[in-house]
């Protein structure tokens, strides 16, 4: 997939990704990694920007299998800019695939 | 598919130049996030060392895990974007060279470029700054000149007024003690026990006659007097022998001629204003300096004197003696009043000394206090155009509060020169004044001086 477009729609996956249920770092790339294929080291920087923007909190849970981990929960802020971006997405898709039905027809 | 990923982390290997363990990709990456605070750096270093180790317990090497996260510059820049901070000033922060091929020599080019505008810029601003300055030196020295002469006769006006008034009290006074010398030098001096006219020697007839002049001479008793000494003469002429006749010195008109003068100025002052404690026909027979032989020879002419000077001099001496009394009382009144007048006249003037003593002391303490203070802020200012010069040196910009730190010393030194240039002025303009006697201090022991005889 080209990476501008990947690019632009991982902030919506990654965002709907957390607002199912809360997830740390390598949960999340795994999660992402299954829609797209994604450089896993893109995932942590803007997980860092989301949260920097406040549409991420952050806390932290204890693991069985090691040290603490990190987890991301989704504000308020973050699911309204989901929204946005999902309906951004949308009619973007919508327009796009008009467009190329339009130019096949 | 696992024989894909394979391929793909082999080729990100050899592409990133090479595999790398977990302790050297975290130290690089530590590296290459340096620009970023400490909390943060730690935090993300956590996240990837963890993502690492979850990594390699699912299976994969460290190398493997580390080629997945892709090229480290490009993961580094993608990192900082996500903090708002540029990578290339990252890059440059470890020391290498943009991103971009060659963009670090147009950088530096661009800098140095910069350096020189920067420089020159500098120049011409400093040089117009120059320029400006002496031209706003210049306007506002004028201007404070300007202003400060202005100020000076606003201040001087109230010490002038101050001035034109005591000197008008002082002239008055003094004006008045003339008046009260001139009438006193006109009266005649006050009667002795003994006549005063015995006193007057024939030297003094010029002055008597000077005198003669001025006084309105009796009309009835003058031409008795003349005829009484007419008759005086004859008989004189005729009678007297030569060496009784007239003093050696002194010729017998001339004589007679002296006679006269006396009895009219006998009359004229016992009626004018001496307090006759003598009859007339004393003060007519009485020559002062008439010589021995002159005084043996007088009985014989003396009923005819005594005939024609008494019914003149009577009236003439009887009206003194009342008004002795009157005169006496009155001129222990009237100096009694003037003594009243001099204290109140000596009270006022050293009420107005006072106060000009108190107006003086205060303006000095002004003009000194008020120097001192704005010589403070003056020292204040000096510290904060100091201060501004060292920043502007470092690069600041501070022109603009220099050059208003430069203008407030200035005024401030200005205002304290003038300050104390006018208690220096004030004192320097005393001198002169009392030079010409006009100071009201000098005056009132010059008065205090004169009035010692009347006292």
């Amino acid at each position: 997939m080209n990476a501008q477009f990947k690019k632009g729609v991982l902030e919506l996956i990654v965002l709907e990704s957390v607002r199912q249920k809360d997830m740390y770092g390598y949960e999340l790339v795994e999660e992402v990694s299954k829609v797209v294929d994604v450089n896993e080291g893109t995932i942590y920087p803007l997980l860092k920007r989301l949260t920097n923007e406040h549409y991420f909190e952050t806390y932290l849970r204890e693991s069985t299998e090691g040290p603490p981990r990190k987890y991301y929960h989704v504000t308020a802020a973050g699911i309204l800019y989901r929204d946005q971006l999902e309906k951004e997405w949308v009619e973007l898709s919508e327009k796009v695939s008009r467009f190329l039905k339009e130019q096949k027809a | 598919m696992d024989q894909g990923h394979a391929l793909r982390t082999s080729i990100k290997g050899i592409y990133q130049g090479g595999s790398m363990d977990k302790r050297e990709f975290i130290e690089r990456l530590k590296q290459s996030l340096s620009v970023l605070q400490e909390d943060e750096l730690r935090d993300i270093l956590d996240e990837y060392e963890q993502h690492i180790d979850m990594k390699v317990e699912s299976g994969l090497t460290e190398s493997e895990a580390i080629a997945d996260f892709g090229s480290l510059p490009e993961l580094t820049a993608e990192i900082l974007e996500a903090y708002h901070v540029r990578a290339d000033y990252a890059a440059r922060q470890d020391g290498r060279e943009r991103y971009e091929p060659g963009g670090g020599s147009s950088a530096l080019q661009k800098d140095k470029k910069g350096g020189k505008d920067i420089l020159k810029n500098g120049t011409a601003i400093c040089k117009h700054a120059c320029i400006a300055l002496g031209k706003g030196i210049r306007k506002g020295g004028l201007w404070l000149a300007a202003f400060l002469l202005w100020l000076w006769r606003q201040v001087k006006k109230p010490f002038i007024w101050f001035w034109n008034m005591g000197k008008k009290a002082f002239g008055a006074l003094k004006s008045r003690r003339e008046r009260e010398e001139e009438r006193l030098s006109e009266t005649p001096i006050s009667p002795s026990a003994s006549d005063p006219i015995e006193q007057i020697t024939y030297s003094e007839l010029d002055s008597i006659s000077a005198l003669d002049s001025t006084l309105e001479l009796d009309s009835t008793s003058a031409p008795e007097a003349s005829s009484a000494l007419e008759t005086l003469s004859a008989s004189e002429s005729s009678s007297a022998p030569e060496s009784m006749s007239a003093p050696e010195s002194v010729s017998a008109p001339t004589y007679a001629a002296s006679l006269e003068i006396k009895s009219k100025t006998r009359s004229a002052a016992g009626s004018v204003a001496r307090p006759a404690t003598e009859p007339a026909t004393k003060q007519a027979t009485r020559p002062a300096t008439e010589p021995a032989t002159k005084q043996a020879t007088r009985p014989a002419t003396e009923p005819a004197t005594k005939q024609a000077v008494r019914p003149a001099a009577k009236p003439a001496s009887r009206s003194p003696r009342r008004t002795s009394s009157r005169t006496s009382f009155s001129g222990a009144f009237r100096h009694m009043v003037k003594s009243v007048g001099r204290g109140i006249t000596r009270m006022v003037t050293m009420g107005i000394g006072a106060a000009l003593w108190c107006i003086r002391m205060a303006w000095n303490a002004c003009c000194i206090g008020g120097s001192l203070l704005i010589a403070v802020c003056g020292l204040f200012f000096l510290y904060g155009l100091g201060v501004c010069l060292i920043l502007l040196k470092e690069g600041y910009p501070m022109t603009g509060v220099t050059l208003g730190c430069f203008g407030l010393v200035l005024c401030a030194f200005s205002a304290t020169g003038f300050g104390f240039s006018l208690l220096w002025r004030r004192r320097s303009t005393e001198k002169p004044c009392l030079a010409a006697g006009a100071d009201p201090v000098k005056d009132t022991d010059e008065l205090e001086k004169e009035d010692k005889p009347y006292a």
